[in-house]
């Protein structure tokens, strides 16, 4: 991604900017100090520069231009000479501003350069200008002590080593983050898979799901054994999961959860069986058990299958149902039959069961279909059709 | 699973060790340079003695402190401890340097105490070091002050002490700080841009942790059921908890699969995620080309990261042309930028959203609208 502003030149301009402004503000403490300088015009002078120099500072923070960082190098520049010219009797103010100025307002501008290429003779000027200008002031005027020249040079030293410092490790850094794209790209797609491998394992989130429904109802209505038996079946299929492992319970007769390309119907019908049995309804098999069904049909066809037993439990009024497998050549068909109220097909809508989402949809999915049967008080058949 | 999160830590961890070797060095030199102007100038303090056993604490506390192998000097403890010797030494110091005029020579040790706070800024929370930084320059100052007797002037050195002392540690925490946000937004930013290479509709990296919390919760719920720990009939609380886990895992189990690219790198990000609203029903983001992807990211990456004030909203909207003509491999996006004066907008941002398509913008108050027109590839786009 192409950018303009790096994040390794905000850390070098923000680290610039704070030193500046509290040099500068430093310098400007030093010089309005009351004797300092001669009012009016060398004071206002020197402190229109270090004004100058403070505002290029703040500014440095959020702009980019190569022209603040020279802004700032003339003022604190013109400022020492300005301080050279004016205190001819030095005192220990101005001295002190001297090497705030030197050491401090100057170098700091070098910080926010990174000591880059095509800053280092720009630099050098400035570094030799200002030692012109200290240096001559020191021997020119009598009062003056030689600390300014000690401290401008720690000065210097100690920006120049933090531009050199932070201006190479920034962009190290950035480089190192920037070369882990790989590495999250392969976190994405191993994310995503896990993500599917969840949401694939739908059968066993139909069970966890009608479980969990039942204990929504606080359980009430159902065998507290059986409840207590399923939901333990189910947090070991979900812990199952968990691992790493696709459940597949077929030694004991539980839901086949493998991606296998083609799967039974039989040891699967079992399973659903057992389920219904728990919650009081017992399911009648007839016809045939081994019937050969690609994962995702088969998995559309026991969703809807076991969607239409519910219906059964809770609507029918009986504890019995009847469920009969046949398949030809192309189709397998289920015919679901309960001997309980029935409805008027014209009075209960049957989107009001679950119908055409949960059983019609799923069927659809995978070309299959559904067909309801009904009247009142001679039961209800549901025939479901999927595709070999 | 998350290994690339686990190097980033890493990563982070090591940027910010490497960012500590250099603060160990500065404050090394802070200290000896401290010292340097104490030993040069150690016949004029009135009491050196007072002055010796302050810089034999403080070379003390440097052992402690400067090597970084004593997990103790980084624990909160360990730093009440060096803050409480560092409140030693400066009060030593300024007793050992007193003459209570202005002849007095500089308290140098107290100065090497902003060496060694500076040592403690990648350790500490800035609020701890700004603290300590702020009543070492308090002191000092009041010092100062205390021992002028009108010579105003006299106050221009002592300027330069406090500054010695002060502001080391102050740039130290501005460092460390700067340096964490530019971690942390490097971070996010090739997290983001990896969506761009991703298929163009997924299910993004949060799906599958919210899955297995979910996944996890029911698990946890029916053991509890299974071993008897809930008592059936459950209690309304667990019931309206099975019922809500059911609820979020029946929408987890068939939402989440139709989120586009865009709509993840917007989402996951801690960067874009609070300023960035997508708004693309169609789910067309998917049709953009790799290279548009990465352009159109780039520009609300710009538009979003590099200004990130309060005040600014970003509104990324897709939908099909209106016009007439092969409607099917043209998208419309339109940037709805607040807060942003057109002046400021980054020249990169031009330039990256010409990559995306034809574009024209317009200004009202301080909206900035940008509209592209750009050509996709059915066929091949969504792959």
């Amino acid at each position: 991604m192409p950018r303009n502003r790096s994040e390794s030149s905000r850390l070098l301009s923000e680290t610039c900017s704070s030193l500046g402004i509290a040099m500068s503000v430093a310098a400007l403490l030093c010089v309005s100090l009351p004797g300092a300088l001669p009012l009016p015009l060398p004071y206002f002078a020197v402190l229109a520069c270090l004004v100058a120099a403070t505002a290029g500072y703040i500014k440095i923070r959020r702009v980019r231009s190569l022209l603040l960082p020279a802004i700032v190098a003339v003022a604190g520049l013109l400022s020492l000479l300005l301080i050279g010219l004016f205190g001819a009797h030095a005192n220990l103010a101005t001295t002190s501003a001297l090497a705030i100025i030197a050491g401090g307002v100057i170098p700091s501008v070098a910080v926010v350069t990174g000591i880059s290429r095509g800053s280092v003779v720009p630099l050098a000027v400035v570094f030799v200008a200002t030692f012109t200008i200290v240096v001559s002031i020191v021997v020119l005027s009598d009062g003056v002590r030689q600390r300014p020249i000690a401290l401008a040079l720690i000065g210097w030293a100690f920006c120049v080593t933090l531009a050199l410092w932070l201006g190479r490790m920034a962009p190290q850094t950035v480089r190192r983050i920037n070369s882990m794209g790989r590495a999250y790209h392969a976190e994405r797609q191993a994310s995503e898979t896990e993500a599917r491998r969840r949401q694939d394992a739908r059968l066993l989130h139909d069970t966890v799901l009608a479980t969990l429904t039942l204990l929504a109802h606080s359980g009430v209505g159902v065998n507290e054994q059986a409840l207590r038996e399923q939901a333990a079946e189910d947090a070991a299929l979900l812990r199952q999961l968990r691992m790493g492992f696709t459940p597949d319970p077929s030694s004991s007769g539980e839901y086949n959860l493998k991606p296998v390309t083609e799967s039974t119907l039989g040891n699967t019908l079992e399973s659903v069986k057992q389920r219904f049995r728990r919650m009081g309804l017992e399911v009648n098999w007839h016809g045939t058990g081994h019937v050969f069904l690609p994962s995702e049909t088969l998995d559309a066809f026991l969703l809807a299958l076991a969607e239409c037993l519910e219906n059964v439990r809770r609507h029918s009024g009986v504890d019995e149902a009847h469920v009969t497998i046949t398949d030809d050549e192309e189709t397998v068909r289920a015919m679901v039959t309960d001997a309980g109220v029935g409805f008027d097909l014209g009075t209960i809508e049957p989107s009001r069961l679950g119908f055409a989402e949960s059983i019609v949809a799923r069927l659809r999915d995978v070309g299959g279909n559904a067909r309801l049967f009904s009247s009142p008080g001679s039961g209800t058949t549901v025939v479901l059709e999927v595709p070999k | 699973m998350t290994f690339a999160s686990d190097l980033r830590d890493e990563q982070s961890a090591l940027a910010l060790q490497r960012l500590g070797y250099g603060l160990t060095v500065s404050a090394t030199a802070v200290i000896l340079i401290s010292l340097v102007a104490f030993v040069t100038g150690a016949q004029q303090y009135p009491h050196v003695g007072l002055c010796i056993v302050a810089w034999v604490l403080l070379a003390c506390t440097a052992i402690f402190v400067l090597p970084r192998r004593f997990a103790f000097a980084e624990s909160p403890r360990g730093f009440l401890v060096v803050i409480a010797v560092s409140a030693v030494i400066v009060a030593l110091d300024i007793v050992g340097s007193w003459t209570g005029t202005t002849e007095s020579p500089h308290p140098s040790a107290a100065t090497a105490v902003g060496g060694i706070l500076l040592a403690c800024v990648n350790t500490r929370p800035v609020r701890d070091i700004v603290i300590a930084t702020a009543v070492l320059s308090a002191a000092l100052v009041l010092t100062f002050v205390t021992s002028l007797h009108g010579d105003v002037l006299a106050l221009g050195p002592r300027i330069v002490v406090v500054l010695l002392a002060g502001v080391p540690p102050m740039i130290g925490v501005q460092v460390v700080r700067s340096f964490r946000s530019l971690v942390q937004i490097e971070s996010d930013r090739t997290q983001v841009q990896a969506t761009v290479s991703t298929a163009g509709i997924t299910v993004g990296m949060l799906a599958s942790k919210e899955l297995a919390r979910l996944d996890l919760d029911a698990e946890r719920l029916l053991d509890a059921v299974a071993t008897g720990q809930a008592t059936l009939p459950l209690s309304p609380k667990t019931a309206s908890q099975a019922a809500s886990i059911a609820t979020e895992l029946r929408l987890h189990l068939i939402a989440g699969r139709g989120r586009t690219w865009l709509y993840h790198a917007v989402s996951e990000s801690a960067v874009l995620g609070p300023v960035v609203t997508v708004t693309d029903s169609e789910g067309l983001a998917a049709h953009l080309s790799t290279d548009q992807r990465d352009a159109l990211l780039s520009a609300i990456w710009l538009f979003a990261a590099d200004l990130s004030r309060a005040t600014q909203k970003l509104r990324i909207d897709l939908r099909q042309p209106m016009k007439n003509g092969d409607t099917d491999r043209r998208i419309s996006i339109r940037i709805e930028a607040s807060g942003v004066p057109r002046k400021q907008v980054d020249p990169a941002v031009w330039q990256a959203i010409r990559k995306v398509g034809v574009h024209t913008e317009s200004h009202h108050e301080d909206v900035l609208l940008v509209d592209i027109d750009c050509d996709v590839e059915r066929s091949t786009g969504a792959t």
